[in-house]
Protein backbone atom coordinates (compact mmCIF):
# COMPACT_ATOMS: atom_id res chain seq x y z
CA UNK A 1 0.00 0.00 0.00
CA UNK A 2 1.51 3.32 -1.11
CA UNK A 3 0.41 6.25 1.38
CA UNK A 4 2.96 8.10 0.26
CA UNK A 5 3.28 11.77 2.12
CA UNK A 6 1.34 14.49 -0.69
CA UNK A 7 5.22 15.46 -1.40
CA UNK A 8 6.47 12.42 -1.21
CA UNK A 9 8.71 13.31 1.42
CA UNK A 10 7.66 11.60 4.93
CA UNK A 11 7.68 13.26 7.79
CA UNK A 12 10.51 11.65 10.15
CA UNK A 13 8.80 11.66 13.18
CA UNK A 14 5.46 12.96 14.65
CA UNK A 15 5.75 14.57 18.04
CA UNK A 16 2.48 15.27 18.93
CA UNK A 17 0.86 18.67 19.61
CA UNK A 18 3.83 20.18 18.66
CA UNK A 19 3.32 23.75 17.76
CA UNK A 20 6.58 24.08 15.94
CA UNK A 21 6.63 27.56 14.30
CA UNK A 22 3.81 28.70 16.18
CA UNK A 23 5.79 29.03 19.40
CA UNK A 24 6.72 32.49 19.56
CA UNK A 25 2.68 32.51 19.99
CA UNK A 26 1.46 32.63 23.60
CA UNK A 27 -2.13 32.08 24.68
CA UNK A 28 -3.03 34.53 27.05
CA UNK A 29 -1.11 37.38 25.25
CA UNK A 30 -2.83 36.75 21.92
CA UNK A 31 -6.65 36.47 24.32
CA UNK A 32 -5.98 40.12 25.67
CA UNK A 33 -4.72 41.59 22.67
CA UNK A 34 -7.90 39.97 20.73
CA UNK A 35 -10.46 40.55 22.77
CA UNK A 36 -8.92 44.24 23.64
CA UNK A 37 -7.30 45.18 20.75
CA UNK A 38 -3.31 46.50 20.11
CA UNK A 39 -2.22 49.70 19.07
CA UNK A 40 1.38 47.60 19.10
CA UNK A 41 -0.19 44.72 16.47
CA UNK A 42 -1.22 45.41 12.97
CA UNK A 43 -5.18 43.88 12.12
CA UNK A 44 -2.48 41.40 9.97
CA UNK A 45 -0.86 40.47 12.44
CA UNK A 46 -3.67 40.47 15.16
CA UNK A 47 -5.61 38.12 12.42
CA UNK A 48 -2.35 35.95 11.82
CA UNK A 49 -2.59 35.13 15.86
CA UNK A 50 -6.17 34.29 15.42
CA UNK A 51 -5.62 31.63 13.18
CA UNK A 52 -2.58 30.37 14.84
CA UNK A 53 -4.59 30.11 18.20
CA UNK A 54 -7.37 28.81 16.55
CA UNK A 55 -5.60 25.81 15.11
CA UNK A 56 -3.95 25.32 18.27
CA UNK A 57 -6.85 25.00 20.37
CA UNK A 58 -8.62 22.78 17.87
CA UNK A 59 -5.06 20.78 17.79
CA UNK A 60 -5.51 20.42 22.05
CA UNK A 61 -9.11 19.16 21.29
CA UNK A 62 -10.57 22.86 22.87
CA UNK A 63 -13.14 23.11 20.52
CA UNK A 64 -15.42 25.69 22.66
CA UNK A 65 -11.92 28.27 22.13
CA UNK A 66 -11.26 26.95 18.43
CA UNK A 67 -15.33 27.75 18.05
CA UNK A 68 -14.93 31.09 20.08
CA UNK A 69 -12.77 33.11 17.06
CA UNK A 70 -15.69 32.65 14.60
CA UNK A 71 -18.72 34.24 13.81
CA UNK A 72 -22.40 33.01 14.56
CA UNK A 73 -22.66 32.65 10.76
CA UNK A 74 -19.12 31.07 10.23
CA UNK A 75 -19.14 29.50 6.51
CA UNK A 76 -16.78 26.75 5.98
CA UNK A 77 -16.17 24.73 2.91
CA UNK A 78 -13.70 22.14 1.86
CA UNK A 79 -12.67 21.31 -1.75
CA UNK A 80 -13.05 17.95 -1.50
CA UNK A 81 -15.07 15.09 -3.01
CA UNK A 82 -18.55 15.51 0.02
CA UNK A 83 -20.09 11.67 -2.27
CA UNK A 84 -16.98 10.11 -1.10
CA UNK A 85 -16.08 11.87 2.28
CA UNK A 86 -20.10 13.56 3.40
CA UNK A 87 -18.85 15.02 6.38
CA UNK A 88 -16.97 17.63 4.70
CA UNK A 89 -19.97 18.86 3.05
CA UNK A 90 -20.50 22.65 3.03
CA UNK A 91 -21.20 23.69 6.83
CA UNK A 92 -22.82 27.14 8.00
CA UNK A 93 -22.89 28.64 11.23
CA UNK A 94 -20.91 27.85 14.49
CA UNK A 95 -23.55 24.71 15.20
CA UNK A 96 -22.78 23.06 12.13
CA UNK A 97 -19.18 23.87 12.30
CA UNK A 98 -19.02 22.11 16.00
CA UNK A 99 -21.00 19.17 14.93
CA UNK A 100 -18.32 18.68 11.93
CA UNK A 101 -15.21 19.28 14.38
CA UNK A 102 -16.88 17.44 17.06
CA UNK A 103 -17.57 14.34 14.44
CA UNK A 104 -13.72 14.82 13.79
CA UNK A 105 -12.40 14.75 17.02
CA UNK A 106 -14.48 11.65 17.66
CA UNK A 107 -12.32 9.70 15.01
CA UNK A 108 -9.01 11.01 15.53
CA UNK A 109 -7.46 10.65 18.67
CA UNK A 110 -4.76 13.55 18.06
CA UNK A 111 -4.58 16.10 15.80
CA UNK A 112 -1.06 18.17 14.90
CA UNK A 113 -0.43 21.25 12.54
CA UNK A 114 2.82 22.60 11.42
CA UNK A 115 2.50 26.08 9.92
CA UNK A 116 4.52 25.61 6.74
CA UNK A 117 3.38 29.25 5.78
CA UNK A 118 1.16 31.68 6.64
CA UNK A 119 0.66 34.96 4.76
CA UNK A 120 -1.92 37.88 6.46
CA UNK A 121 -3.46 41.12 4.44
CA UNK A 122 -5.81 43.25 5.91
CA UNK A 123 -8.96 40.50 6.78
CA UNK A 124 -7.78 37.93 4.93
CA UNK A 125 -5.10 35.11 6.00
CA UNK A 126 -3.61 32.13 3.88
CA UNK A 127 -2.25 28.98 5.90
CA UNK A 128 -0.44 26.25 4.39
CA UNK A 129 -0.30 23.57 6.79
CA UNK A 130 0.76 20.00 7.29
CA UNK A 131 -1.57 18.32 9.42
CA UNK A 132 -1.79 14.80 10.96
CA UNK A 133 -4.45 12.75 12.08
CA UNK A 134 -4.00 9.70 14.30
CA UNK A 135 -7.36 7.48 14.08
CA UNK A 136 -8.41 6.59 17.00
CA UNK A 137 -9.49 2.95 14.95
CA UNK A 138 -6.19 1.61 14.18
CA UNK A 139 -3.62 4.14 15.28
CA UNK A 140 -2.63 5.03 12.06
CA UNK A 141 -1.51 8.65 10.84
CA UNK A 142 -3.27 10.34 8.29
CA UNK A 143 -0.83 13.24 7.10
CA UNK A 144 -2.06 16.00 4.54
CA UNK A 145 -0.88 19.30 3.05
CA UNK A 146 -3.62 21.92 3.38
CA UNK A 147 -3.96 25.49 2.14
CA UNK A 148 -6.80 27.52 4.53
CA UNK A 149 -8.08 30.71 3.65
CA UNK A 150 -9.52 32.62 6.00
CA UNK A 151 -11.76 35.99 6.34
CA UNK A 152 -12.29 38.13 9.45
CA UNK A 153 -15.66 40.13 10.01
CA UNK A 154 -14.62 42.27 13.17
CA UNK A 155 -11.87 40.56 14.22
CA UNK A 156 -13.78 36.68 13.85
CA UNK A 157 -13.61 34.42 11.41
CA UNK A 158 -16.66 34.45 8.92
CA UNK A 159 -15.37 32.13 6.24
CA UNK A 160 -12.98 29.33 6.11
CA UNK A 161 -11.79 27.71 3.02
CA UNK A 162 -9.96 24.49 2.39
CA UNK A 163 -7.60 22.90 -1.08
CA UNK A 164 -6.74 19.57 0.19
CA UNK A 165 -4.86 17.09 -2.30
CA UNK A 166 -7.50 15.44 -1.53
CA UNK A 167 -6.99 12.06 -3.98
CA UNK A 168 -4.22 11.88 -1.46
CA UNK A 169 -6.43 12.22 1.55
CA UNK A 170 -9.01 9.64 0.34
CA UNK A 171 -6.55 7.14 -0.05
CA UNK A 172 -5.06 7.56 3.28
CA UNK A 173 -8.29 7.97 4.92
CA UNK A 174 -9.49 4.13 2.61
CA UNK A 175 -6.51 3.28 3.27
CA UNK A 176 -6.08 2.14 -0.13
CA UNK A 177 -4.59 2.86 -3.84
CA UNK A 178 -6.93 4.15 -5.84
CA UNK A 179 -5.25 3.80 -8.74
CA UNK A 180 -5.99 0.03 -9.52
CA UNK A 181 -9.45 1.19 -9.62
CA UNK A 182 -8.93 3.31 -12.77
CA UNK A 183 -5.55 1.13 -14.19
CA UNK A 184 -5.49 1.42 -17.71
CA UNK A 185 -7.34 4.66 -18.44
CA UNK A 186 -5.94 7.10 -20.04
CA UNK A 187 -5.77 10.37 -18.14
CA UNK A 188 -6.50 13.45 -20.38
CA UNK A 189 -3.09 15.94 -19.57
CA UNK A 190 -0.71 13.49 -18.45
CA UNK B 1 6.10 51.76 -5.54
CA UNK B 2 7.25 48.39 -6.65
CA UNK B 3 5.33 45.54 -8.08
CA UNK B 4 5.38 42.85 -5.85
CA UNK B 5 6.85 39.67 -7.06
CA UNK B 6 4.07 37.56 -7.56
CA UNK B 7 2.99 39.88 -10.48
CA UNK B 8 5.91 39.97 -12.19
CA UNK B 9 6.06 35.78 -11.88
CA UNK B 10 2.54 35.35 -12.28
CA UNK B 11 2.63 37.01 -15.73
CA UNK B 12 5.82 35.34 -17.14
CA UNK B 13 4.07 31.90 -15.60
CA UNK B 14 1.47 32.62 -17.70
CA UNK B 15 3.46 33.40 -20.34
CA UNK B 16 5.56 30.57 -20.87
CA UNK B 17 2.83 27.92 -20.39
CA UNK B 18 0.32 29.59 -23.10
CA UNK B 19 3.32 31.24 -24.98
CA UNK B 20 6.19 29.02 -24.39
CA UNK B 21 8.04 31.78 -24.18
CA UNK B 22 10.39 30.73 -21.32
CA UNK B 23 13.04 33.81 -20.92
CA UNK B 24 10.97 35.68 -18.33
CA UNK B 25 10.12 32.98 -16.37
CA UNK B 26 13.74 31.76 -16.02
CA UNK B 27 15.51 35.18 -14.84
CA UNK B 28 12.34 34.90 -12.32
CA UNK B 29 13.32 31.31 -10.31
CA UNK B 30 16.30 31.32 -7.95
CA UNK B 31 18.77 28.82 -8.54
CA UNK B 32 17.49 26.97 -5.23
CA UNK B 33 14.26 27.24 -5.75
CA UNK B 34 12.01 24.44 -3.46
CA UNK B 35 9.18 23.58 -5.50
CA UNK B 36 5.86 21.43 -4.83
CA UNK B 37 3.05 20.79 -6.59
CA UNK B 38 0.55 18.16 -4.40
CA UNK B 39 -0.34 15.59 -6.20
CA UNK B 40 -1.19 12.08 -7.78
CA UNK B 41 2.86 12.08 -9.71
CA UNK B 42 2.02 8.81 -11.18
CA UNK B 43 -0.82 10.07 -13.19
CA UNK B 44 1.12 13.50 -13.36
CA UNK B 45 4.20 13.04 -14.28
CA UNK B 46 4.82 17.08 -13.60
CA UNK B 47 3.80 16.72 -9.83
CA UNK B 48 5.50 16.35 -7.00
CA UNK B 49 8.48 18.06 -5.37
CA UNK B 50 11.99 19.95 -7.13
CA UNK B 51 14.68 20.97 -6.04
CA UNK B 52 16.28 23.92 -8.05
CA UNK B 53 15.89 25.97 -11.35
CA UNK B 54 16.73 23.46 -14.27
CA UNK B 55 14.28 21.16 -12.88
CA UNK B 56 11.03 23.69 -11.77
CA UNK B 57 11.87 24.85 -15.28
CA UNK B 58 11.59 21.14 -16.43
CA UNK B 59 8.29 20.89 -14.81
CA UNK B 60 6.96 24.44 -16.94
CA UNK B 61 7.90 22.98 -19.72
CA UNK B 62 6.07 19.68 -18.86
CA UNK B 63 2.70 21.94 -18.39
CA UNK B 64 3.36 23.97 -21.47
CA UNK B 65 3.38 20.55 -23.54
CA UNK B 66 0.19 19.50 -21.83
CA UNK B 67 -2.50 22.61 -21.25
CA UNK B 68 -3.08 25.86 -22.28
CA UNK B 69 -4.08 28.29 -19.72
CA UNK B 70 -7.75 29.66 -21.09
CA UNK B 71 -8.76 31.90 -17.91
CA UNK B 72 -7.85 32.14 -14.16
CA UNK B 73 -9.18 34.65 -11.81
CA UNK B 74 -7.78 35.11 -8.49
CA UNK B 75 -10.92 34.84 -6.12
CA UNK B 76 -8.10 35.86 -3.08
CA UNK B 77 -5.28 37.25 -2.65
CA UNK B 78 -2.69 38.03 0.39
CA UNK B 79 0.43 39.92 0.15
CA UNK B 80 3.59 40.04 2.15
CA UNK B 81 6.62 41.34 1.88
CA UNK B 82 8.00 38.93 0.40
CA UNK B 83 5.73 36.15 -0.15
CA UNK B 84 2.14 35.25 -1.36
CA UNK B 85 -0.34 33.54 -1.04
CA UNK B 86 -3.98 33.16 -3.46
CA UNK B 87 -6.53 30.87 -4.60
CA UNK B 88 -7.12 30.60 -8.07
CA UNK B 89 -9.98 29.42 -10.37
CA UNK B 90 -8.40 28.18 -13.35
CA UNK B 91 -9.93 27.01 -16.75
CA UNK B 92 -7.44 24.54 -18.66
CA UNK B 93 -7.39 23.16 -21.99
CA UNK B 94 -5.78 19.72 -22.19
CA UNK B 95 -3.93 19.87 -25.28
CA UNK B 96 -3.82 16.59 -26.07
CA UNK B 97 -7.20 16.19 -25.80
CA UNK B 98 -8.49 18.96 -26.27
CA UNK B 99 -10.95 18.46 -22.99
CA UNK B 100 -11.45 21.71 -21.14
CA UNK B 101 -10.31 21.40 -17.24
CA UNK B 102 -11.24 23.55 -14.45
CA UNK B 103 -9.52 23.76 -11.64
CA UNK B 104 -9.61 25.35 -8.08
CA UNK B 105 -5.56 25.83 -7.07
CA UNK B 106 -3.59 27.56 -3.50
CA UNK B 107 -0.68 28.88 -4.62
CA UNK B 108 2.05 29.66 -1.47
CA UNK B 109 5.25 31.32 -3.07
CA UNK B 110 8.15 33.38 -1.30
CA UNK B 111 10.97 35.63 -3.12
CA UNK B 112 13.95 36.60 -2.41
CA UNK B 113 15.55 39.55 -4.15
CA UNK B 114 12.65 39.57 -6.74
CA UNK B 115 13.32 35.52 -7.95
CA UNK B 116 10.59 32.71 -6.44
CA UNK B 117 12.52 30.56 -3.63
CA UNK B 118 9.73 28.83 -3.22
CA UNK B 119 6.39 27.29 -4.00
CA UNK B 120 3.71 25.45 -2.48
CA UNK B 121 1.05 24.41 -4.55
CA UNK B 122 -2.88 22.64 -3.55
CA UNK B 123 -5.11 21.27 -5.97
CA UNK B 124 -8.46 19.47 -5.34
CA UNK B 125 -6.54 16.34 -7.00
CA UNK B 126 -9.50 14.17 -6.32
CA UNK B 127 -11.42 16.44 -9.05
CA UNK B 128 -8.61 16.93 -10.76
CA UNK B 129 -8.50 13.63 -11.50
CA UNK B 130 -12.46 12.76 -12.37
CA UNK B 131 -11.96 15.37 -15.08
CA UNK B 132 -8.57 14.14 -16.38
CA UNK B 133 -10.17 10.54 -16.82
CA UNK B 134 -13.74 12.05 -18.07
CA UNK B 135 -15.69 10.05 -15.16
CA UNK B 136 -16.39 9.71 -11.46
CA UNK B 137 -14.11 7.75 -9.83
CA UNK B 138 -16.75 5.49 -7.18
CA UNK B 139 -15.78 4.40 -4.03
CA UNK B 140 -17.59 3.86 -0.64
CA UNK B 141 -18.74 6.91 1.33
CA UNK B 142 -16.49 6.64 3.99
CA UNK B 143 -19.20 7.74 6.92
CA UNK B 144 -17.53 4.87 9.98
CA UNK B 145 -14.01 6.05 8.83
CA UNK B 146 -13.49 8.84 7.10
Amino acid sequence: MNLAWPGRVKPAAIPLFSTDCCNEWRRDSVDRQANEGSEAMTVDSLNRQRVLALLEAFGAGDLERALSFCTDDVDFLTHAPVDVLPHLAPRHGKDDLRKLWTLVQSRYSEIRYEVLQIVAEGDAVAANLRSFYRKRANDRIVAVDMAVFFTFRQGKVAKIREIIDSYDLVQQVLEREIGPLITGERVAGA
Amino acid sequence: MTEHSLWRFSRALHRAINDRHFEDIESLIDEDVDWALYGPIDMFPFLGARSGKAAVLEVIRQIADNFRVRRFDRESIMLGVDSAASMLRYSLTALDSDKPISLRVAQFAQFKAGRLTNMRVLIDTFDLVEQALGRAIHLPKMTAVG
